[in-house]
């Protein structure tokens, strides 16, 4: 290949366009997602693997991370074939930086970095829970909505204010993607496509007319919730039931949904009341539940607003997220760091990032 | 759980089975010329402005005539997101934990709006309509006495703490402030059995209201609070506790 001369970059024919397009690693937990977008947000690809344990186990972070490391340089091969665009033409490099697990957020890193001095691109470190909010703003359209941001990591309520997505309310203890997952493997639901898919299924099999609801403990604090307790609770019950024959698991996956998605739909509602607004965007892997979008709905409606949901190709970790919200930092003019830099951490609330892309 | 119906003239009965009045509400009512006067001048019945106050996630609060008295409603509506077994459970819980807290913290000679009438099936709870400004309006008005008032605050918040009552919602929003007197309102996320960490949490809320709503003279009115807060409860447990649940940063940026 010859290397373009210093007249063209400087002059771009049309063949050799200015670069406009955006390349976006994510793998904080066990997908990993890898996309091109363009600066205005159209998505040319987007593609994933995730990695599915054994029924009854969860993922860990060595096993994950090694899964990333397999999986990343095809998928960076198959994003950029179909979105057809030669690696000359992309901007800048967006990658997970936190929160997340560690190992499998280190492969990411490593695989971003070496790609940006590659193709001598900028590196953009991207917040993982403000992507999320930014595919679903993208998406849907929503302007400037109260956000459910709901996965297998992190349960928050967030709101805009300010420059900065401040958040109104979370989970104190585990996240209500975890909780789910969890009573999965209690209760041997299988982990393809993902726990929370089949509680859904199993909760619906059948016809809920048919489901016995089974009370269980509901914690709402103010804004906060909590899962531990609840969990630790259908952990023991489960056994007990399902042995006598009291509950049939499907009952058992209908009341943990109805519980646990009153109790985000409540602190939501709590927070729209609080911030005066009328509609609500959820996202993460836990805003596919079409029984949770349903609640929001009604919710919403009530209220007289609206609820708005996407669905599982970006509700779900995606690489389409770290890439869109990459363009936005990146074309505000503060998004670049030197590759020294772009680390990532554990531990990186939404409210730290500065949000300089938003003048509202 | 035993419903707590009451009817109307059982909840009279209520209000005049408070405890006697003590010393201390003797002394108040001394100290308070303009209360019957105001009582006087309380409009009729029929000039009751019956009127929305706000909409809310929990409840539809507003301004009544109840029996010749100016009064607050506040009427839990059903949520149609919930399965219905789960509402009427909360919905019910809820208003008798709310009721439960008002009477006790009356009864502990603790200033809280008086409760008329409950009703569990109906998801309704009346009460004395307390007058005055809340402690936000006010100290974005009045510059002056800001110390004194949070000092009070301060106070009156120990005594709820005493009864191992936490407030849940303790914002300035939720105090009000009416001839010197504080007057603490909205429990329905209210709670018995506070442990030091929900005692912590009521006043790193009350603490970020505060922060957010008037920062430029935040720290002198916080360390009011606390000061006052501290010398009522005895407690310094539950003020080491505090800086923990500050350190942790949890509702860090809470603005509004």
């Amino acid at each position: 290949m010859v290397a373009p001369s210093i007249e063209s970059k400087t002059q771009p024919s049309p063949a050799q366009e200015q670069p406009r397009y955006i390349l976006g690693l994510e793998g904080s937990a066990n997908k990993i997602g890898v996309a091109v977008v363009s600066t205005q947000g159209q998505i040319l690809s987007n593609v994933r693997e995730t990695f599915v344990p054994p029924t009854g186990h969860g993922f860990l972070p060595r096993e994950t991370a090694q899964h990333h490391r397999q999986h990343v340089v095809p998928l960076i091969a198959r994003a950029l074939k179909q979105a057809d665009i030669h690696p000359d033409q992309i901007l800048c490099i967006g990658y997970t930086k936190g929160p997340g697990m560690g190992a499998p957020l280190r492969s990411v890193a490593v695989a971003a970095r070496t790609v940006a001095l590659l193709w001598r691109c900028p590196i953009v470190p991207v917040n993982h829970c403000v992507a999320h909010i930014e595919m679903g703003r993208l998406v849907t359209a929503s302007h400037n909505p109260v956000v459910l941001y709901v996965s297998g990591g992190n349960t928050q309520v967030i709101a805009y204010a300010h420059n900065r997505y401040r958040i109104f309310g979370e989970t104190i203890d585990i996240a209500v993607g975890n909780c789910l997952d969890r009573f999965a493997r209690v209760v041997g639901l299988p982990n393809a496509p993902s726990p929370g898919y089949n509680i859904e299924q199993a909760a619906k099999k059948g016809g809920v007319q048919n489901r016995k609801f089974m009370q269980l403990p509901y914690v709402v604090k103010g804004m906060d919730v909590s899962f531990s307790g609840l969990l630790s609770f259908i952990e023991t019950e489960a056994k007990k039931v399902l042995a006598e024959q009291t509950y049939t698991v499907e009952d058992l996956c209908f009341s943990l949904q109805e519980t646990v998605f009153a109790m985000l739909v409540e602190v939501t509602e709590r927070a729209m009341a609080h911030c005066g607004q009328s509609d609500v965007l959820c996202v993460g892997g836990v805003g596919c539940n079409v029984r949770l979008q349903q609640m929001l709905s009604d919710m919403a409606a009530d209220r007289g607003g609206r609820a708005f949901c996407t669905d599982e190709r970006f509700c779900i970790d995606n690489g389409a997220m770290v890439a869109w919200t990459a363009a936005l930092m990146f074309q505000a003019g503060a998004g670049a760091v030197p590759v020294a830099q772009a680390t990532c951490t554990q531990r990186f609330r939404t409210d730290d990032v500065y949000v300089n892309w938003r003048d509202d | 759980m035993e419903e707590i119906t009451v009817s109307d003239s059982a909840a009279a009965d209520t209000a005049s089975s408070l405890p006697r009045k003590r010393p201390a509400d003797e002394k108040r009512d001394q100290q308070l010329p303009s209360k019957k006067p105001h009582m006087d001048n309380e409009p009729r019945p029929t000039e009751v402005k019956e009127r929305e106050i706000s909409r809310g996630a929990e409840a539809v609060v507003s301004v009544i005539n109840f029996l010749g008295r100016k009064a607050i409603q506040k009427q839990r509506l059903p949520k149609r997101y919930r399965h219905p077994e789960l509402d009427a459970k909360l919905t019910s819980r809820r208003l008798q934990q709310e009721a439960r807290v008002l009477l006790r913290l009356r009864k502990e000679g603790i200033r809280v709006p008086a409760v008329y009438s409950v009703n569990v099936k109906s998801g309704l709870l009346i009460m004395e309509c307390v007058p005055g400004l809340t402690l936000k309006e006010l100290l974005q008005e009045n510059q002056q006495g800001g110390d004194e008032v949070m000092r009070k605050a301060g106070r009156a918040v120990a005594k709820m703490h005493k009864c191992d009552i936490v407030h849940g919602d303790l914002t300035t929003g939720n105090i009000l402030v009416h001839d010197g007197k504080v007057c603490i309102i909205d429990f329905g996320l209210s709670g018995g059995n506070g442990t030091e960490e929900d005692l912590a949490v009521d006043l790193y809320v009350l603490e970020r209201a505060v922060v957010s709503a008037h920062s430029e003279k935040a720290q002198p009115l916080n360390e009011a609070f606390l000061v006052a807060y501290a010398e009522e409860l005895r407690r310094p447990a539950v003020l080491k506790r505090l800086e923990e649940v500050r350190a942790r940063g949890r509702k860090r940026d809470m603005s509004g």
